[in-house]
């Protein structure tokens, strides 16, 4: 019994740094290729959630209680609402994204932009990411 | 041998899991349309994974250039971006469905000597290569 839980647990920890990919947004804006050469960029921001039910979860494995269970269910309520993957502490972690377009792109002129929001989940912690690909129009 | 009327019973029953809806559009969004929607284009891009845990979704990363395959010297507008999952009991798949339509701008109006030696064609304007 020891070794198959030994097993189970190697198992969990060897898929754990995989972590569980989730892809909720994709968008694709126009792409012209007829107005020069194309360079393509990405840009990649990202930022920790936190998911408040899965630490409740081990806290109250850790401690044998179902306390901390119970007090993460009820912090949970707060952040009712619709939302893509878990929560971060900071909501601005994405806003910078336009102007680092501009920093690859001083151009301004940029094509084919596919924006994404995805994030990776590691049961209790998560990676909260937004990405941008696109093309400068250069020459 | 089961009787036949009680094989009647349960075929509705064996039938129900057809009738479970089991696809989920997550995400649309569309550019411009333009009045010249006589080249449509089509790409599609699919990622399936047992139990619907999927590592990473790099499965996008072909979207892009299977339309620039399709278009490679035009302009691909009023692009219509779906995003869908799908489950089939214990396996879920992942699709992104971007259709569009090639335009091929005119070219700037040129000085009329150049128009004299220009030769009537339909084909797109010619442009630099794509990298």
């Amino acid at each position: 019994m020891q070794r198959l839980l030994r097993s189970a647990l190697l198992l969990a920890f060897s898929i754990a740094p995989a972590g569980c990919a989730t892809l909720h947004r994709a968008q694709l804006d126009e792409i012209d290729a007829q107005s020069g050469r194309l360079r393509p960029f990405e840009i990649h921001v990202s930022e920790t959630g936190i998911s408040t039910r899965a630490i409740g979860a081990i806290a109250s494995v850790a401690t044998r209680s179902s306390r901390p269970s119970q007090i993460a269910n009820i912090v949970a309520l707060f952040e009712f609402g619709p939302k893509t993957g878990e929560v971060v502490f900071d909501d601005k972690f994405a806003d910078n994204v336009a102007e680092e377009i501009l920093e690859r792109c001083p151009s301004a002129r940029v094509t084919g932009l596919m924006s994404l929001r995805e994030s990776t989940s590691y049961y209790a912690v998560s990676g909260e990411y937004v990405t941008i690909r696109g093309f400068c129009i250069v020459d | 041998m089961m009787p036949i009327h009680r094989l009647h019973r349960l075929l509705p029953l064996l039938a129900l899991p057809l009738l479970a809806g089991c696809t989920a559009l997550q995400s649309v969004s569309v550019t411009q349309i333009p009045t010249d929607r006589s080249r449509p284009l089509r790409a599609e891009v699919t990622n399936t994974a047992l139990l619907g845990i999927h590592f990473d979704n790099d499965f996008l990363d072909d979207l892009t250039p299977e339309l620039m395959r399709q278009c490679p010297h035009g302009r691909i507008t009023g692009l219509l971006t779906k995003q869908e999952s799908s489950l089939y009991v214990i396996v879920a798949t992942r699709r992104v469905i971007a259709t569009g339509y090639r335009v091929y701008d005119q070219a700037p109006a040129a000085p009329a000597a150049s128009v004299a030696w220009a030769a009537p064609t339909s084909e797109p304007m010619s442009a630099p290569e794509v990298h």
